[in-house]
This record gives C-alpha cells, sequence and structure tokens, in this order.
C-alpha cells in the first residue's frame, strides 16, 4: 500500500509563521523606515493570523512600496501570497528574502515548503540542503530535505536526514511518520517498526489514519499479518470510507489465518466500483474464502457484465465450493457472448473434473484456437488426449506444439510421452533428447529422458550418441549428462556382444559418480559395466554403492545377488535375492497405483495444475 | 557301440574347445504352403461381439508326431471355442491330419476318434504306456484331456481311467510328458495359468477404462495365480497326482504357460523351466529322489537381467553356442525383450539377450519359439511366433496391425550373437497373423526343418523350408528299451566338422505345443558325424561315421536299426 507521503503542509506553515517572528537587525539610517517598516509587519502579521491574507499584503505591499526593504516584511508577503495560491509570487518573495538575508536558513526553508508544496521536490530539496548547511541542526531543513529526498524516491538517503531531524525533535510526529515511511521504502521494515513504536498515535483523525496505515504495512513487510490487521482495523475505525484501508485489512486479516481465530470480516465500504469489487474478490478467492469471495465477484459482473477475469476467478470460485455446475454455465454464458481463450481453457479443465471429457476436448482445443500463440494450452491440449489415452491426437498436438514452441522442453516431452504410448519408440527417444537439450539442467527433464534406456532398441541409439555427446561436453560438469551418454553407450556397446568395446562408456560412468557420489543409478550403470567386464569385485563394490544410495532398489539387489552367485557366494547371494524379492513385492503394490511412465508423467503435470493468472489487472 | 556308463555325472563339454570348419551360410526362404497341403480349416476363439475376454486371448497349442507310425509327421491341431454357440455341424473341433507324403494332409479327425468341443489350449505327445505308439495329451481350459493311442489310426480317451479327469476345471495351458523318476514310464507335468473363474472375466486393454466398466481388468496382473501339477505313472496305465509330494505345488503361485523340461544342470536327470506370464518363472531342478526344488531365481532364470518380471509365453531348449549346455530361449509380451539365458555349467545361467542381439525384438507378443538349423549350418538359429493379444473377430472387431504380428527368423551368426533376417526369409514371414503355438520338424522328409504355426480365427500356417542350402543333415530318432520308449529325455551328442552339438527329445514345449520327436542336426559341410546317445537312466552308445543326410533310428542297447536316406 502506497501512502501518500504528504498531504498538506499547514503544520510548516505555522513553523514559518514562528520564524517570521525573528527580526533581523537592520542599519541605523533606516530606523525610520523601521519603524514604520515594523508597524506595517505587525499589523500585517495580525492580519494574516485572522486569515486576512489579501489585507496582510496590502499592508505589505504599502510598506515595501515606502521603501522599505525587511526581511521578515518579505517572508510574510511570501507566506501571504502562497496562502492565496499565488506561487510564482510567494517564491519570488521568499528568493528576496534569501537575498536580504543569505546567512539565514528562514529564507530557505520558507522557499523550501513552498516548492514541496507545489510538486518541485528536486528545487526544494536544493534550497533545504542550502537551509541544512546554514544550520546544521535546523529541524525544518532536516524535514524539508528527507520529505524532498523521499518524494524523490531517494530513500535512503531521506533516511538520514529524517533521522536527524527526528534526534533533533525525537517524539516528533511528522519527523518520525516521515522516517518510518522512508526506512521502510529502502526495505528496513525492522527500524522503520523501531520508529512507529516510539510514536504516539496523534488526535487528528487524518494523522492517525496515515499512522496506523503505515504501523499495518510495516507489520504486513514484517509477516505480522496479526499485528497489521490490528492497526488496519484502527485507521478503517477511523475512516471507514477507505477502500484502499479496508483492502489492506482484509489481506492481513486473511493471512493471519493461524495466528488468531475466528475470522472477522467487518463491513466494505459503500457503493464499491467494480474494480474494487473484483479486487476484493480475488483477494478473498486467492485466500480460500470463496463464500466470501462469490458475492463480491457477482456484483463485479452486475457492474461490468464483461469483465473476464471476474468470470474467471467467479468460475473457479465455484468450483472451489463444490458448485462445478454453476461454474462451467457461467463460463459457457460469458463464452457465448464473448469468445475467450482462458476461459475455454478453465472450462476444458471443469469438463475434465466433472467427467465430461469429450467437452473437455472440445473446450481445450477452442483455447488453442482462439490463442494459438499461448503455450500453456497446447500443453493442457495434449495433456487432456494423454490423460485419456488417446495417444494419436495427444502426439498431432505436441508436434504443433513443438514447432510452434520450439524452446518448450514440456512440449516435447508430451511428445515424447505420445510416441512412447504409442511405441514409436525412436521418435520418443529424439524427442526425449531434444527436451534434454532445450534444458539439460532440469531434474525433470533428465528424469523423463532417462526412460529412453529402459526402452530403446540398441541399433536406434546410434542417431542419438553425437547428440548425447555434445551435451555431455557442453555442460562437463553435469554428472547426469554424463550418466545419459555413458549408459547409452554402454547399451549399444553391449548389444555388439564380445565386440562390444567398453572403454568410453567406462570413462563416463566413471566421471558421473565422482561428479555425483550420491548417484544410485550411475552406480548401478557402473555396476553392470564391470559385471560385463567379468570384474565382479568391482562390480560389488558399485552394486553396494547403488544399494547405499537407495536401499530399495530391488534391481541393485537382484544384481548383486547375480553376481555374488557368480562368485560362488551362494550365501550372499541368496540373501540379496530375499531382500530383492521384498522390495519387488513393496513396488508392485507401488505400481498398481502408477502403472506406466506415461501415468506417472501425467500425474506429475496434475500435481501442478495450470490456471491463467487470476489477478486483478488483466 | 554302446558304452554302459550308468548312474554317473554326464561328462561336462569343455567350452569351445574346438575350432569351426568354415560353414556357408544361406538364406532361408520359407513359404506358407497350409491351404495346398490340405489345412483347410481354422482355429476359432471368438469372444462377445462388444467384449474381451481374458480367455480370449490364449490357447493354440499344436503338435507334430507320428501318429501312425509310418515315418511322416502329422499335424494335431488345438482348436478353441466361443461365447456363443454355433450352428449344429459348425462347432470348431481339434483337428488331426494325416501327412499323405506328398506334401498334403488329410484331416482325419472323426476317423480318429479326436472330435472334441471346447476351449482347447495345449497339446504334448508320449507314450505313456510304451506301447510303441504316441498318445496324446490335450489340455483345456476345463478338464484335460488323454488320448491313448491304439495303434490304428483311432484314440481313446481314457482319461477317466487313467486317473487324470480333473474333478473340476482349470486353466490348464502347457503340459509335457517327462520320466523324472528314471522308472522308464513317461509321467506328465502340466501348467496352469490363473484362477479357473478369470477366463470369462472382461478383459479390457485400454487401462483408460479400468474402472469404468466392471468387473474389467487389466492384464493378469493381481490375479489369482496357480500351482503346477505333476503325474506320476504308476505304470499301469494310470497317473497320481505327486505335485505335492515332489515339491511342484511348494513354488508360488503364478501365470504359467509353457513347461521346458531338459536336464539342465547336465547330472543326467530332467529338470523342469515353466515360462510364466507376469510372474517369475520356474526352474524346477531335479533333486534325483523324486522330488524338485524351485530354483529359478537363484539360477538367474526366473526375471529378466534386471529382475524384472516378464509375461513369459513359450521357451525351447537347445545349445546354440556348441558348448554342450543346454540354453533357454522364452518368447515374452510386447514391449519386453525375448530372454535367452546361457547356461553356465553350474546350474547357474546368465541373461545373455541384449549381448546376442534380441535386445531389439520388443515388437508384438511373441509365443511359441524354437531353436532350428534352418540352413543346416551347425548353429541353432531362432524362429518366434508373434500374434496380437486379441484375435481378430474374436470382440470388439480387432484388427491386426499391419506392422506386427509377423514371424521372426534370427540368424545364429557365429554361435554367440544372433541377426534378425526376418525381412529376407521369404513369404511366410510378410504376413501378419495372430499366431500361437509352433511345432518345428522336418514335415516333409526333406532334411530341412519346416514349422507349422497355430494362427487363432485363422488357418494354420505350414511353412515349408526353400532355403536353397546345400548343407549336410542328420535327422535321429531314438527308441528305448529301458528308457521310455520314446526316449524322450535322452539326449544326442553330433560331432561333424568339429563342430559338437548336443539336443534333447523332448515332449512339450515351444507354446503349450509339441515338436517333432526326431532330432534334427545340421552338419555344414560335413559328410558324416559322430552321434553319442545318452539314455536317460544313464546308458550311453556312440556311433562312428554315421553317414549325413538320413535318418537314423537308434534303439537302446543296439544302435542303428534303421536308416533311410532322404
Amino acid at each position: 500500500m502506497k501512502l501518500s507521503p504528504r498531504t498538506n503542509c499547514g503544520w510548516m506553515l505555522g513553523v514559518a509563521v514562528v520564524l517570521a517572528m525573528a527580526i533581523v537587525g537592520v542599519p541605523a539610517f533606516a530606523l525610520p523606515q523601521i519603524a514604520s517598516a515594523q508597524a506595517a509587519y505587525e499589523k500585517a502579521l495580525g492580519l494574516l493570523q485572522s486569515g486576512k491574507n489579501d489585507d496582510a499584503l496590502v499592508v505589505i505591499d504599502g510598506a515595501i512600496a515606502g521603501g522599505a526593504r525587511d526581511s521578515s516584511l518579505y517572508n510574510l508577503k511570501g507566506l501571504a501570497e502562497s496562502e492565496l495560491g499565488h506561487d510564482k509570487a510567494a517564491e519570488k518573495s521568499f528568493r528576496t528574502v534569501i537575498g536580504l538575508a543569505p546567512k539565514s536558513a528562514m529564507g530557505y526553508t520558507n522557499l523550501g515548503i513552498l516548492l514541496s508544496k507545489i510538486g518541485r521536490h528536486a528545487d526544494a530539496a536544493t534550497v533545504f540542503r542550502q537551509a541544512h548547511t546554514l544550520e546544521p541542526d535546523n529541524f525544518t531543513a532536516l524535514l524539508g530535505l528527507g520529505t524532498s529526498l523521499e518524494a524523490l524516491h531517494q530513500h535512503a538517503a531521506a533516511a538520514v536526514y529524517l533521522q536527524r531531524a527526528w534526534t533533533v525533535h525525537p517524539g516528533d510526529f511528522q519527523a518520525g511518520y516521515e522516517l518510518a515511511l522512508a526506512l521502510r521504502e529502502a526495505k528496513q521494515s525492522a527500524a522503520a517498526k523501531k520508529i512507529v513504536n516510539q510514536i504516539a498515535a496523534p488526535r487528528d483523525s487524518e494523522s492517525a489514519v496515515k499512522y496506523y496505515s503505515l504501523a499495518g504495512v510495516v507489520a504486513e513487510d514484517l509477516g505480522e499479518f496479526g499485528a497489521a490487521s490490528d492497526s488496519y482495523g484502527r485507521a478503517y475505525a477511523i475512516q471507514p470510507g477507505s477502500f484502499e484501508i479496508y483492502l489492506a485489512l482484509m489481506r492481513s486479516t486473511l493471512a493471519s489465518e493461524g495466528e488468531r481465530s475466528p475470522r472477522v470480516f467487518p463491513s466494505p465500504p459503500e457503493n464499491l466500483t467494480a474494480p474494487q469489487n473484483l479486487a476484493l474478490g480475488v483477494l478473498f478467492r486467492s485466500a480460500g474464502a470463496y463464500e466470501q469471495a462469490i458475492p463480491r465477484l457477482e456484483e463485479t459482473l452486475r457492474l461490468d457484465a464483461k469483465n473476464e477475469t471476474a468470470v474467471l476467478n467467479l468460475a473457479l470460485a465455484y468450483k472451489d465450493v463444490g458448485k462445478a455446475s454453476a461454474a462451467m454455465d457461467l463460463i459457457r454464458r460469458s463464452v457465448k457472448e464473448r469468445p475467450s481463450a482462458a476461459l475455454e481453457n478453465i472450462l476444458g479443465g471443469l469438463d475434465e473434473e466433472s467427467g465430461e471429457y469429450v467437452e473437455a476436448v472440445q473446450s481445450f482445443q477452442r483455447a488453442v484456437e482462439l490463442d494459438p500463440d499461448n503455450e500453456q494450452y497446447y500443453f493442457d491440449l495434449g495433456m487432456e488426449y494423454l490423460s485419456h489415452f488417446t495417444f494419436g491426437p495427444a502426439a498431432e498436438v505436441y508436434r504443433v506444439g513443438t514447432q510452434k514452441f520450439p524452446r518448450s522442453s514440456r512440449q516435447y516431452l508430451g511428445l515424447a510421452f505420445s510416441h512412447y504410448a504409442l511405441r514409436e519408440y525412436a521418435e520418443a527417444a529424439d524427442a526425449f533428447t531434444t527436451a534434454l537439450e532445450i534444458d539439460p539442467e532440469s531434474p525433470v527433464v533428465f528424469q523423463a529422458w532417462k526412460t529412453v534406456l529402459s526402452f530403446l532398441a540398441p541399433k536406434d541409439w546410434n542417431g542419438l550418441l553425437p547428440r548425447l555427446d555434445r551435451l555431455a561436453a557442453a555442460h562437463p560438469q553435469n554428472a547426469e549428462l554424463a550418466f545419459g551418454y555413458g549408459a547409452a553407450l554402454f547399451r549399444l556397446e553391449v548389444s555388439k556382444g564380445q565386440e562390444g568395446a567398453f572403454d568410453r562408456s567406462q570413462t563416463l560412468l566413471e566421471k558421473s559418480v565422482r561428479l555425483q557420489p550420491q548417484f544410485p543409478e550411475a552406480h548401478l550403470e557402473l555396476g553392470g559395466l564391470y559385471a560385463a567386464r567379468k570384474q565382479d569385485q568391482k562390480a560389488v563394490v558399485e552394486y553396494l554403492e547403488a544399494i547405499r544410495g537407495d536401499p530399495k532398489s530391488d534391481i541393485a539387489h537382484y544384481r548383486l545377488g547375480q553376481v555374488y552367485r557368480d562368485m560362488n557366494k551362494l550365501e550372499l547371494a541368496t540373501e540379496e535375492l530375499g531382500r530383492y524379492q521384498e522390495l519387488s513385492r513393496l513396488h508392485e503394490e507401488e505400481l498398481k497405483q502408477s502403472r506406466s511412465a506415461v501415468k506417472q508423467f501425467i500425474l506429475s503435470q496434475e500435481a501442478k495444475p495450470s490456471e491463467p493468472g487470476g489477478s486483478v489487472a488483466h | 557301440m554302446a558304452t554302459a556308463a550308468a548312474g554317473c555325472l554326464r561328462s561336462p563339454f569343455l567350452a569351445n574347445a574346438f575350432s569351426f570348419a568354415a560353414t556357408p551360410g544361406y538364406s532361408p526362404r520359407f513359404v506358407d504352403v497350409a491351404r495346398e497341403a490340405g489345412l483347410a480349416s481354422r482355429t476359432v476363439l471368438l469372444g462377445h461381439e462388444s467384449k474381451d475376454f481374458l480367455l480370449s486371448t490364449t490357447g493354440g497349442g499344436i503338435a507334430l508326431f507320428d501318429y501312425d507310425n509310418d515315418g511322416w509327421l502329422d499335424i494335431f491341431v488345438v482348436n478353441g471355442w466361443g461365447l456363443k454357440d454355433f450352428p449344429k455341424g459348425e462347432e470348431p473341433t481339434n483337428r488331426l491330419y494325416r501327412n499323405n507324403h506328398d506334401g498334403t494332409f488329410t484331416n482325419v479327425t472323426e476317423k480318429a476318434g479326436l472330435v472334441r468341443h471346447g476351449w482347447g489350449q495345449g497339446v504334448c505327445v508320449g507314450d505313456y504306456d510304451n506301447d510303441g505308439n504316441l498318445d496324446l495329451f490335450v489340455t483345456y481350459y476345463g478338464r484335460n484331456v488323454l488320448y491313448h493311442n491304439n495303434g490304428n489310426g483311432t484314440f481313446t480317451d481314457v482319461t477317466r481311467e487313467s486317473g487324470l479327469l480333473q474333478p473340476e476345471g482349470h486353466w490348464n495351458t502347457g503340459a509335457a510328458f517327462l520320466d523324472y523318476n528314471r522308472d522308464g514310464h513317461l509321467d506328465l507335468f502340466v501348467s496352469n495359468y490363473v484362477d479357473f473363474e478369470y477366463g470369462t472375466k472382461l478383459y479390457e486393454s485400454n487401462p483408460a477404462l479400468v474402472g469404468q466398466q466392471s468387473p474389467v481388468i487389466y492384464g493378469v496382473a493381481g490375479l489369482k495365480g496357480t500351482r503346477n501339477f505333476l503325474y506320476r505313472n504308476n505304470r499301469n496305465g494310470t497317473f497320481t497326482d505327486v505335485s505335492d509330494s515332489a515339491g511342484i505345488s511348494k513354488a508360488a503361485p503364478t501365470y504359467g504357460f509353457t513347461p521346458c523340461v531338459a536336464d539342465y544342470d547336465n547330472d543326467g536327470w530332467p529338470d523342469i523351466y515353466v515360462a510364466n506370464d507376469s510372474t517369475p518363472s520356474l526352474l524346477f531342478v531335479n533333486n534325483r529322489n523324486g522330488t524338485f526344488r524351485e530354483n529359478g531365481m537363484l539360477a538367474g532364470v526366473a526375471y529378466d537381467a534386471n529382475g524384472r518380471t516378464q509375461g513369459g509365453m513359450g521357451a525351447d531348449s537347445a545349445d546354440y553356442d556348441g558348448d554342450g549346455l543346454l540354453d533357454i530361449v522364452k518368447t515374452n509380451f510386447s514391449d519386453e525383450m525375448p530372454s535367452l539365458y546361457h547356461n553356465q555349467g553350474n546350474g547357474f545361467f546368465t541373461d545373455v539377450t541384449a549381448p546376442a542381439g534380441l535386445a531389439g525384438e520388443t515388437r508384438s507378443v511373441k509365443w511359441g519359439t524354437g531353436f532350428m538349423d534352418f540352413d543346416n549350418d551347425g548353429q541353432p538359429d531362432i524362429l518366434m511366433v508373434s500374434g496380437s493379444i486379441y484375435p481378430p473377430g474374436s470382440g470388439v472387431h480387432h484388427e491386426l496391425p499391419k506392422t506386427e504380428s509377423k514371424l521372426i527368423l534370427l540368424r545364429n551368426l557365429d554361435g554367440h550373437r544372433f541377426a534378425n533376417i526376418s525381412d529376407e526369409a521369404g513369404p511366410a514371414f510378410l504376413e501378419s497373423r495372430c499366431g500361437r503355438g509352433a511345432a518345428f520338424g522336418d514335415i516333409f522328409n526333406t532334411g530341412r526343418m519346416a514349422v507349422v504355426v497355430n494362427n487363432l480365427n485363422d488357418y494354420p500356417g505350414l511353412l515349408r523350408n526353400q532355403s536353397p542350402s546345400k548343407n549336410s543333415w542328420l535327422l535321429v530318432k531314438l527308441l528305448g528299451t529301458t528308457t521310455n520308449r520314446a526316449a524322450i529325455g535322452s539326449q544326442v551328442v553330433v560331432v561333424a566338422n568339429n563342430r559338437r552339438q548336443v539336443q534333447e527329445v523332448r515332449s512339450g514345449g515351444s507354446f503349450c505345443s509339441q515338436n517333432d520327436l526326431r532330432l534334427h542336426f545340421g552338419l555344414g559341410t560335413a559328410k558324416e558325424a559322430r552321434v553319442q546317445v545318452r539314455w536317460l537312466g544313464g546308458a550311453e552308445e556312440s556311433l562312428e561315421h554315421v553317414p549325413a543326410n538320413r535318418l537314423v533310428v537308434v534303439q537302446e542297447g543296439k544302435g542303428i536299426v534303421q536308416q533311410e536316406a532322404f
């Protein structure tokens, strides 16, 4: 929440008036004029304090016309002009004051106040800095300079001067407030909180609202949502018509769930606009307060029937409270009037959850047609096909997806799994490898790519090896890429029977475990290589490492058992095979839940549901 | 001259101690001549027009055996059934085709007394009463049937009298006669699949529909498995179920398909390997005292190289690398490699599927399989039969995918690796069929191995080997006297051109099927061979300078009693 840092400078005017009371010494030959000027000054001051600014100006101008060159008089003139909104004239007067009394901070500070008032913060900062130079502990100069720098978003610099002002006048509300604000803006919310706690809440309502609002903001920054809610609540109690404060109050109250209970939601301001209702609706929905979100979103639509974000959020809120049919009806009505890719995509998900699979496909398809440049929609359409084992259409969707979004690794993963399910293994391996080339550091992509090791026939590895070689070379510290290439090479060489050459694959696999000692799969593969080379003892070491890294690996136990058997260590072999059988039984149970790599991929994607942004701004 | 060497362990072979003379490799060429040959009836397997059932997926055994002892292989085709009634006169039945010796066959099913309707699954052959006539055992989803060969071209159902009538229905699959206790009489091993009740359960291979039709099962995983059966021959025409006492039923329940009996540990006693679907395959090792111990996992033949269970279907055993030890090939489900297990000689095997070049064979579900030397170069090759899970027309309008369900021929390159040469193997390998069982034998008595395949909802395939190979060969038929008459379980070692080959007479195997009991050896360029017979029971005899390119009949204790050049 961005607070308005400055409202009026009325308080500064009072200070200026006091300062204006200071009389600068004058030469002896001007005494008659002084007497006249003094009289004019006192009269004008009285008129000014009575609010009779015009009259005060007449007196002052008269004295000046009579030859008076008193800096105090010009100062008073500047104040009167400023009150009358004659900013240029006021500026001229204050500059005259500076000209007449260049070593007095008064002129500078008053000029600074004026410039601040009219938004010329850079100029104001300059003159305040001059005043500060003349009088380092001048509170007005310090405060003015700090607030000007704050207005120029130089928060850290502002805080320095405001801290000084706070030191000169500890307890001063304005100084403390501005200092706390500057610290908060400089991302020093903890320091800001300390200042806030030292300020007494002012009595005037306007200042009090600002104070409580700032306290709320700082508390939110620090994650103290309960305290933030309290502060915002007090601000809202003073100013119940402020939507911004109400929004902040709701936000912090919702976030403080768990810190306190039950939720207490005060009534919002009246006559909220559509955007305001939407903001509240989205806030409530994102916090899981669906029952509160729905009326806000419904009101938004009543006021602005075409608001797509409201439709989207309301539909999701309906779904969240178990009213999927209402959600789908809402979206269908909306898209009938105004086609929307985002809404069709949501509708697709709702259709899917409702078991209306054909409609789901149609909705996802429409989303793609309406926004063919949205990668998410292609992905979702393909997933819909994949999840219902309609692999041909899934492959087609992802084929197009990979062409349109050639840098999207997940499009290639979708294509790969589609090919895999269609038993087009060479094509699947190609797509998996492309995904890996796009995103070689992604653990998800690598996990998916490893599927290739389980299904690709040796004769089909030749085409992939150069690509794996390049990947491994480009990422020499990547253990997984070294493993992938090494394992692929090993499989190809094994298929050559006695002519197989394992040196290169051995080097790669040994490198992978060196780079990443906790890499059970690599140890397993390396163990298999040693076993193939009849280096049984080394195979044992690697299998034991694999087991150490993944005690539940039934394959490792099985292979170790076979090696022990070949070494005639039958007791150990029997022990390992027994362990293998236990683990195998456990895995069978798990496999019942997710039978295939395809299903595992689908499940992993469904754990990260995709939704278009539901923010206020659209 | 016969050499007695009773009761001792068989001498282990030296691994690859001999160099091989160069043998030319010839191109294969197989042509399906089934229709011309008269195999004119379709194997039927019908589900429901709108649903699929698990029972729609199995069956299809086939046998090659000389039922009338005329020296020519006849063909027995196991048939299935359907979920609807058939019009009278059109009910499918098993079929026996008699070999006319001229490349054609005659359907003699009715005449032979073998008409029977039901969900036939597999078949095996053996002379259980040692009367010199090969008897027939047919497995069913339901109750099995033992047919006694009467010796006059007819058979008699003696199931009840033999004690083999099951009191309740079972899902029986593959079977094999074997003399597990070496008493000279053939016993019987029968595999079982899943619990009987699942046969007519809805079966849907689309996992997206699981849970939406109820009850629908996807694959057999999770179903209740079953145990296998061993029946001891009482030597009086009857059998006794000794599954429990022999230790067969101690193994965990599995989904059994095909038993492949062989002396895997070379101790002179038959062991039993069972290819199982979606459960560990089993290796029952003969303890030589009437019992078995199951040792598949430790032996390394239960799973793939990673310990993963496979959908095992069929199996065969032969010494593909010439080290004198019987290795195993097993077919598996689609997207799984077939398995090739190399016998290490100590009762253990190594999965050499990948180094042997079989790792890429993942297309299609594969069923029947066998080692056969198609070009007689002395190195056993491998043939596999593919077939989709659903036979065409069995249920929901299944059509065969054009790129799958084809025969696979793997040439043995060098005794270590195989190469897929299916595309060059002739027109029979270009067709998509829903194959199941396969039987291998010299059907046309030409010295070349042929294959007969049972295709579901289709005609059988009779693949005539027209390879232009000029290599020599030898066909050996054994007649037992002390051992069982059909010499099942006896081994023959042939040495020619410094190449040693060993084979064993076997009942059952492939996929629930039966191969020619005569043993075929390719001899390459050799003109003669040394033949050593190891009779089950321990006796051995050696025959020197046996001329090539003929059938030799060797009778236990008498040497060659008959020979015939083809």
